[in-house]
């Protein structure tokens, strides 16, 4: 066998081990990109308020200061990003930001950050445990998690109901780290404000997966898609 | 690769140098490997050990706080000094819901300790409304003593039963690891609160988790059965805004009562869901999944367009009271307004879409459950004292006269004070009888929603 053979083959196997290495430091690398703060559309509170006034006062059109960051917020974002040599996507980064002599910080983006993220739980919650079911059967998982919330029997926050050790098996398999899609965002505003099929009920399950005996002894008030509904 | 004359394979210098090579990369591959598991498995090694030292944090804190509610209440059964007992009834209600937050986390399945969290809650909630009681300036009456030495006894026995956990935690085993065995334990000491074993008196008293408020029955409710099968015109008139395509009615709903539910295909393709009383047919709720466009109308539009559907429906004397949007989604919260007085708990609330002005959804339960026929007191206090108050730093836009349903249950007639700090919007709920503060709210988000006059 020639060199020139001997060194292809041995080029190939450091080619494999290179490989294996990379794969294997890239494993251990991936991370969570870290979270920034930005405001984008949907955003609210008083960064928006500060941002919207100084758009305002630089001639950006923003209509109103009224702390939501709406479409004309968007279209004077994206006004001020194109003028300013900016990437122009009507999203306040920390490029933006900059720009605009703004700091953002996370959190505290309305007078109460606790409603937001209720929503979005609520959200998240509804979409890992019930995305496959019609939109009311969404509603009344939601429902659900809001009856307990107002029961002596259950924790007394949205947080506290959700993340209660195996009462959502969406929870427990990480399903609820998934996205919500705007179904599930319309559900979760539908029972927050109060629309609940169940009338009370605090259970709910699959009769074709639920495992517990115990789930089987309550007392089933209504069925809506696959759920049954208990108290 | 080459053979001899007696046939042997040769290994050539070539060939030699590339097993050598192959030799070393499997080496260092093996090596890298389980450098790579090593690590895999210690990082699930130290994921347990958080898990199992929160749960076992849990714990403590649970049996720490269950302690200190123990000793409170035995210390109440010598105490009869008004501010005293307010003092420990202070600290019990706030250990009790550290306990009960703590419970949660060791709960296994979310309702096999909901006996023991509910016991929590509500000494909690019942030492609340003792502290309310006392400063107001009443005294506690020896039936409260009374039942407070028993909520001792209560107490004393759970924390008993939870020592078994203790010994089998200091002789080592694990939470985690162990979870049906630990669970069951848990599981027996709520079973025995349920069955008797544990003496729990039975809490009536002026606050919301308290046992006389489990059972309520609707006041809205009249008139005859309805024919479940023969409801096509109502429904027609409920869905005034879109073409029916079929209507199917697939069942009852029977919690509290009866309602009977529809599953409506409009002509569009879309559904509704609709649940109607056994009782005189009135709408419990009705509501459709609706993808937001391009809004073309004001909340007001939208607001006199809700006002519009609930007259068509029979609602006399009705009035949008709040409304919040979302997207192009408005929530209008619609009232009964009598003699100038907004009714706070029949309320009703109305989905309307902003597109095209479509009503996309009815909540009717606090009407069905509590409208009724009501004699309202005449205030005993005027607007204009109320005006004169101090509401700190709120600037007050607006005085009107309404009636709200309060925690236990009961309605309170109350001057209705609406204003802002720093552009947050605020409601004061002034009692109409003794002119004290009854409730305070806050507007969360105010951006997205508007009190309408």
């Amino acid at each position: 066998m020639d060199k020139k053979l001997v060194l292809k083959r041995s080029m190939v196997a450091v080619a494999v081990l290179i490989t294996v290495i990379v794969g294997i430091a890239a494993f251990y690398s991936v991370q969570p990109a870290e979270e920034t703060a930005v405001l984008k559309r949907g955003s609210s509170g008083s960064q928006v308020r500060t941002l919207q006034t100084k758009l305002n006062n630089w001639g950006y059109n923003c209509g109103t200061v009224d702390g939501i960051f709406g479409s004309k917020t968007v279209a004077a974002v994206k006004q001020f990003q194109k003028n300013n040599g900016l990437t122009v996507d009507g999203i306040v980064g920390a490029k933006t930001a900059a720009a605009l002599g703004m700091t953002l910080t996370s959190g505290s983006s309305s007078n109460s950050s606790y409603n937001s993220s209720d929503v979005y739980l609520l959200a998240k919650c509804i979409y890992a445990e019930s995305r496959g079911e019609p939109y009311l059967g969404q509603v009344a998982v939601g429902a659900v998690v809001l009856n307990r919330v107002k029961s002596s029997a259950f924790p007394n926050s949205i947080s506290g109901v959700i993340y209660q050790p195996y009462a959502f098996t969406a929870v427990l398999d990480g399903q609820i780290n998934l996205e919500p899609n705007d179904t599930a965002y319309s559900a979760a505003r539908d029972a927050m404000n109060g629309w609940d099929p169940t009338n009370g009920c605090l259970y709910y399950y699959n009769p074709a997966t639920a495992t517990s005996s115990w789930i089987w002894t309550r007392t089933v008030k209504l069925t809506i898609g696959k759920h049954r509904f208990a108290v | 690769m080459l053979r001899d004359a007696s046939g042997k394979m040769v290994l050539t210098k070539g060939w030699k140098i590339f097993h050598v090579v192959v030799a070393i990369i499997l080496l260092t591959a093996i090596i890298l490997l389980s450098v790579f598991l090593g690590l895999s498995r210690a990082d699930g090694k130290s994921w347990m050990a958080m898990s199992e030292n929160n749960m076992e944090s849990a714990y403590y804190t649970l049996t720490d706080s269950l302690l200190n509610i123990e000793n409170n209440f035995s210390k109440l059964r010598v105490t009869r000094d008004g501010n005293l007992a307010g003092e420990m009834l202070i600290d019990v209600a706030m250990d009790s819901q550290t306990a009960a937050a703590n419970l949660a986390i060791l709960s296994y399945s979310g309702y096999d300790m909901s006996a023991l969290v509910k016991f929590c809650n509500q000494v909690g909630d019942y030492s609340k409304y003792l502290v309310t009681k006392l400063t107001g300036g009443e005294e506690l009456s020896e039936e409260d003593y009374n039942t407070l030495a028993k909520l001792y006894e209560a107490t004393y026995s759970i924390g008993k039963k939870l020592n078994a956990v203790k010994d089998a935690l200091m002789s080592g085993e694990k939470i985690v690891t162990g979870l049906d065995e630990f669970n069951s334990q848990f599981t027996e000491i709520a079973d025995s609160l349920v069955d008797g074993s544990i003496k729990y008196p039975s809490l009536i008293y002026d606050g919301a988790f308290s046992d006389s408020l489990e059972e309520r029955q609707p006041k809205a409710l009249s008139g005859e059965d309805i024919d479940p099968e023969k409801q096509q015109d109502n429904i027609a008139k409920i869905l005034c805004d879109y073409e029916i395509k079929s209507v199917k009615y697939t069942g009852e709903s029977d919690n509290g009562f009866t309602a009977y539910v529809y599953d409506i295909t409009l002509e569009d393709g879309s559904n509704v869901y609709l649940q109607l009383a056994k009782k005189g047919g009135s709408i419990v709720m009705w509501d459709k999944q609706f993808d937001s466009q391009q809004p073309t109308l004001s909340v007001e539009e939208g607001v006199v367009l809700a006002e519009q559907y609930m007259q068509k429906q029979g609602y006399e004397n009705v009035k949008g009271v709040y409304a919040c949007v979302t997207d192009s989604v408005l929530y209008v919260n619609i009232c009964y307004v009598e003699n100038d007085i907004v009714l706070y708990p029949d309320m009703i609330k109305i989905k309307v879409s902003l597109d095209d002005g479509k009503i996309i959804g009815f909540e009717g339960l606090n009407y069905i459950y509590n409208h009724t026929e009501r004699s309202l007191e005449t205030p005993s206090v005027t607007e204009g004292e109320v005006r004169n108050m101090n509401f700190g730093g709120l600037e007050v836009q607006s005085v009107r006269l309404a009636l709200i349903p309060l925690d236990n249950g009961k309605e309170s007639l109350t001057y209705e004070v609406y204003g802002k700090v720093d552009n947050y919007a605020y409601y004061v709920f002034i009692d109409a009888m003794t002119g004290k503060a009854v409730e305070v709210l806050q507007v969360i988000d105010s951006d997205e929603g508007e009190l309408l006059m």
